[in-house]
């Protein structure tokens, strides 16, 4: 049986006589002795190891085939997906001041008002039924929780209609985390609330220079505080945005959480992004950074601290992104729609709204642009990537059409990633099913 | 010859997982957006 193409073979960094292998339409992940490996290259097969690699992706009984199951897959994975996913943005009203503020000039007193709100859990109505049977939302702002009564109402009406279409609902909350109090958790869990996503910009030497309260005043306290009191009552996530300046400060942060008394057990998932300064002057994250060359250092750097901690943090894997979903859109305060958080308020960007429903992005969000670049076609990284993401291709070149290729970076980070989860997260051999073929 | 020994790490996710997780964005968060429990 061939190997399949979606395969990102190393020497496993311990010296011994095995390869890892790493499938990446699946985010599968073994060990084969190197001459077994070898072997497979070269077309043969001693042993039939089909048994054991074929369930990973790893050998197919058909390459061409594979790549047809690949080219198909967000096809495939829309027509599968039982969700409808809103990101709501409540209100663009915030108590902090942080000097890179992804919102820009967009934060101010606006919000989300009662008519909009009826208009929203209509639209999210419309969209559930058969094949469609479960609503999350993802609220955030400006800061969210200034809209307590406000996300009280909203919530409260998805639930409501999810609930009369049979649906599943739960909602998650992005916040600042300065008003993440047990009484706020325990008032909003009733109506679908199970996680919060919470910043801390490293230690408190770079978080409250990045992070201050309006007035100037240091936030490091006051959330790990609260994260502190609510930890049990929901799911928790850490983020964090570093900076060329900051980043190599970041573990630190871990020194002063466990010394609060958290640990590993209380987050879901921990994550750390570049933030950078884009065209327009506001930050840029993550996956839209990429391309800056200091970055690839920090983020490998950076998760390799978050797993020899002990944290979770996310595996490589097969990944979508909101433009490539069909049930999945976020929805400014004003009832516009939009394909990605990152293009919000940005004027052609919008894509309907909750009154008139969503026009077809396809064309104007370069939808599959990767199926017309014979690179990507050919590009073992395909399924992490499909394209790249649309909004770092707009920063960088103006326009959402095209790729945005990230060859050159998973090419700097992808095996020392994995080599990390081979050093922290399988080091005993109770984490690794051994199997023998046959 | 013993026959060799694969060590299987991660199994991997089918699509239907990938589905069926609440997910906005890809590698990176603009507002860290990603789900905690996607």
């Amino acid at each position: 049986m061939p190997l399949s193409p979606y395969l990102v073979a190393f020497p496993h960094p311990d010296g011994s006589d095995r390869t890892a292998v790493f499938g990446t339409r699946k985010g599968s992940l073994c060990l084969v002795p190197t001459s077994a490996y070898e072997a497979l290259r070269r077309g043969e097969d001693p042993e039939p190891l089909g048994p054991a690699l074929e369930p990973l992706g790893v050998l197919v009984p058909d390459p061409e085939a594979e790549r047809a199951r690949v080219l198909g897959y967000l096809e495939e994975l829309n027509r599968l997906s039982p969700l409808v996913m809103l990101a709501v943005i409540l209100g663009m009203d915030c108590n902090f001041a942080c000097p890179y503020c992804y919102e820009g000039d967009r934060k101010g007193p606006w919000a989300l008002g009662p008519d909009t709100a009826r208009a929203l859990a209509a639209f999210a109505g419309a969209r559930l039924g058969p094949g469609k049977t479960r609503l999350r939302a993802q609220f955030y702002g400006g800061e969210t929780l200034l809209y307590r009564a406000r996300l009280r109402q909203v919530a409260g009406s998805l639930q409501g209609v999810a609930a009369e279409r049979g649906a599943s609902w739960s909602f998650g909350v992005v916040t600042n985390g300065s008003l993440l109090t047990p009484e706020v958790v325990d008032e909003l869990r009733p109506l679908g609330l199970t996680s919060a996503q919470v910043t801390l910009d490293g230690p408190p030497d770079t978080h409250d220079g990045s992070r201050p309260y309006r007035d100037g005043r240091p936030s490091f306290g006051r959330i790990v505080e609260n994260l502190v009191a609510v930890r049990g009552r929901l799911k928790l996530g850490l983020g964090g945005n570093y900076t060329r300046d900051t980043w190599r400060a970041f573990p630190r942060l871990f020194d002063h959480l466990e010394a609060a008394g958290l640990g590993p057990a209380d987050f879901t998932q921990v994550r750390f992004d570049a933030a950078i300064l884009g065209v327009g002057g506001e930050a840029v994250a993550g996956c839209a950074a990429a391309t800056e060359p200091w970055v690839a250092e920090a983020a490998v750097a950076l998760r390799g601290e978050i797993l020899r901690r002990g944290y979770p943090t996310p595996r490589p894997g097969p990944s979508t992104c909101m433009i490539d979903r069909t049930d999945a859109v976020t929805v400014d305060w004003d009832g516009r729609l939009y394909k990605c958080p990152g293009l919000v308020g940005r004027p052609g960007f919008a894509v309907g709204d909750l009154w008139s429903g969503l026009r077809d992005h396809r064309e104007s969000h370069g939808v599959e642009a990767w199926r017309h670049d014979p690179a990507c076609r050919a590009c073992a990284y395909l399924p992490l990537c499909f394209g790249g993401c649309r909004f770092a291709r707009l920063e960088r070149e103006g326009t959402l059409a095209g790729v945005d290729c990230l060859q050159p970076f998973l090419d700097a980070t992808l095996v020392p990633l994995l080599g990390q989860n081979l050093r922290y997260r399988y080091a005993s051999p109770e984490d690794a099913g051994v199997r023998r073929p046959g | 010859m013993d026959a060799p020994e694969i060590a299987v790490l991660d199994p991997g996710v089918e699509v239907e997982e990938v589905a069926a997780s609440a997910t906005c964005c890809k590698t990176g968060p603009r507002a860290n957006l990603p789900e905690p429990d996607a």
